[in-house]
Parts: C-alpha cells; structure tokens; sequence
C-alpha cells in the first residue's frame, strides 16, 4: 500500500519538461523575426499638379487655403480663398518669430483651430518650408498643424486627435530677383504652383 | 557519513526548468503580442533615423524610397548618390535627379503598366483603389534639409507618383 502511493508520487513529481523547452525555443526566436519593436506610421502629402481637368474653384465658398510659409526666423500664416475678400483674407494672416530654435507651433495651432473653428470644411494646407529646414523640424511642424488632441481618449486608452488641416502640399517658394517685381503671395515670393493634386490623410 | 547525506546513490542530479519555464513563457506572450504579420515588404533603412511624430496614418503597401546622407534607394536598390545629404548643384537647378526618375518610371511601368492615373479620381475609401495608386512611401533622414526632400520629391513626382507618405516613428 505504502509502496504503491510513494510509486504514485513519484511518478507525477517528474514532469518532462523537455519537449515544452523544445517547442519554446522553435517559437521565440520565429516570434523574435517577426516582432515589431517600433511601429511605422505615414504623413499623407503631395505637390502641386495641375490638370486641365480640375478647377481651381474650390467646392464650397467658405473653404480656405492656409499657406503656412516656415522662414528661417519665423514662420507665418498667410489663407487664400475664392470665396473671401483681400480684407478677411488679410486678417486671417499672422506670424510668430522663433523661440530661441523652436518654432511657436502652439501660437501657430492656435491660430490654425480658430481659423478652422470659422471655415470647418478646409482641409488643405500648402506647406513652404525654407531650403535648409531639415526633415525632423518639418515633421514637428506638420504634428502641430495637422491636427490637434482633443484631450479624450478613445477605447484602446489612446488619445483622441482632431483634424486642422490633414491635407498638406508641399511647395518651395521662390524668391524673387532683386528689382523684379514680386508676383503673388504669399510674402516675398510666390509658390511655385498652386495645389491641385489632393490626398487625404 | 556526511557525503552520503548529500549525494544519494543511483539518483543523478536534475536539472531545475521550472524558472527557465516562466521566463520563457513570460518572453513568448510579450512576443506573440508585438508580433506583426505585414502583408507586404516594408523594410527600414538602418542607415538613416525617422523622427518621431504623432501621425496616426497607417503604412500602405507602396513604392520605398529611402534617402539617407549618402544614396537614394528605391525598393532597396542604390539608385543615386548623395554626398552629406546633398545632390549635384545641377540636379537642383533642373529639379530633378534622372538616377532616381529612371529607376521610379521603370518602377511605375512594372506596377501599373500603361494605365494613366494622374487626375483620375480615386475613392479615399476605397483601400484596393487607393493600394493601386503611384504612392511613394519616402524613408528619409531627420537631418536631411528640405531642398533635396524636395527635389527627390519632384523626381518621382517627374516619373508619374504625385502622393506620397512621409515614414515617421509613432510616438
């Protein structure tokens, strides 16, 4: 009797573990191939295009188009429209100086969500970044002008953002030659052209 | 005596998995929760750093173009070189790298074939039209200045891909 309940014991005190081992070390390090330890996201942009096809014209009269031109010292918002006199268009306009060698994004989302807060179906935002801007600085802007936290969370516990102006086009201002006259907006020079070839986010 | 006390004869000594057990466990949840199974070839340039951004879009499949400080690849193919970041001045003057617009338009030509897609409207809703649009998904140094961003830009933009997507690290 004794005997046999110390054979029992015996018997599922030794587990075998080694063919759990085995299947361990064949999935970690498939598992490890195929682990993301950082996770790829996209901003959605484009240049401008022209075809015969699309009109300048936006859709609804009350859209505006924000031209957000990022200098060396400043950056400024400057809005076109069809639909909108040269007054309101004027002082729709406003620029921030540099913080020591930030920009002022927070002033510049500011004022971007009033300006959206008063024409809710603009979308579009055509970007003119200085030559030597590097890609880091530009990408920050574009976070703080693209769209804003709306301070909610969603069910996964991530934060909630709202859209400002998703739709970005890159452009280059040109400037213009010393004596010539300058030729359109915004300040200083002119964009190179004017955005046609949309993309959502 | 004491010898005895501690060694048994005939029962060898074992080995104890039990701890290996859990850690393995514990490495294989945290695994099989950061496991991505992309559908497509989405590869990231070790010789360049993304900045970091609170885009939220998420990674189509597309054309990868990478720029780092040194080369222009497309689909992981040296195409152009840079040289700190920079190409030749004429490059800049005609707005455009030939290197990068011939290797995108053969690109292009073996995606999409003949078919024009520039101005056609594409429903943003729509994922299989959107995937079978000429995108670019541009991998680029943060140090990378505007100027050549813009000119790589142009070049595909000669080549027929008129939108593009900005790789960024999520925050």
């Amino acid at each position: 009797m004794f005997n046999r309940w110390q054979r029992a014991v015996e018997e599922t005190r030794d587990l075998d573990l080694l063919p759990v081992m085995n299947l361990f070390m064949v999935l970690i390090p498939f598992l490890l191939m195929g682990a993301a330890f950082y996770h790829i996201g996209v901003i959605p942009t484009s240049l401008p295009t022209h075809t015969p096809q699309q009109s300048d014209v936006p859709a609804t009269p009350t859209t505006v188009t924000i031209n957000l031109q990022i200098a060396a010292d400043e950056i400024s918002v400057t809005a076109s429209s069809t639909g909108l006199a040269q007054e309101q268009l004027d002082a729709l306009g406003a620029a921030w100086p540099k913080r020591g060698d930030d920009y002022d994004v927070d002033s510049v989302r500011a004022h971007l969500r009033t300006i959206k807060e008063r024409y809710p179906e603009s979308n579009t935002m055509i970007v003119l970044p200085h030559e030597s801007l590097d890609y880091e600085s530009l990408v920050h802007v574009l976070d703080a002008t693209r769209d804003y936290p709306t301070g909610q969370r969603d069910d996964h516990g991530e934060e909630v953002r709202a859209d400002l102006f998703p739709v970005v086009v890159f452009s280059r201002l040109i400037t213009a030659e010393p004596g010539a006259e300058e030729e359109g907006a915004p300040e200083g020079g002119a964009a190179e052209a004017a955005p046609a070839g949309e993309d959502g986010p | 005596m004491r010898r005895g006390r501690l060694f048994k004869p005939g029962a060898g000594p074992t080995l104890m998995l039990t701890s290996l057990l859990d850690m393995f466990t514990i490495i294989l949840i945290f695994l099989i929760v950061s496991f991505e199974a992309e559908s497509f070839d989405f590869r990231l340039n070790p010789d360049l750093a993304l900045p970091e951004s609170t885009a939220t879009a998420q990674l189509k499949p597309a054309v990868n173009v990478s720029v780092t400080s040194g080369v222009i690849q497309v689909e992981h193919e040296d195409v152009a070189q840079l040289t700190d970041g920079r190409a030749e001045a004429s490059q800049y003057e005609s707005g455009e790298i030939p290197a990068l617009v011939t290797a995108l338009r053969a690109e292009y030509e073996r995606r999409f074939g003949d078919q024009p897609t520039v101005g056609a409207p594409v429903d943003q809703a729509d994922e299989t039209a959107e995937q079978q649009e000429p995108i670019v998904v541009l991998q680029s140094d943060r140090e990378l200045d505007y100027r050549t961003l813009y000119l790589v830009l142009r070049s595909a933009a000669s080549a027929g891909f008129f939108k593009y997507r900005l790789a960024i690290l999520k925050t």
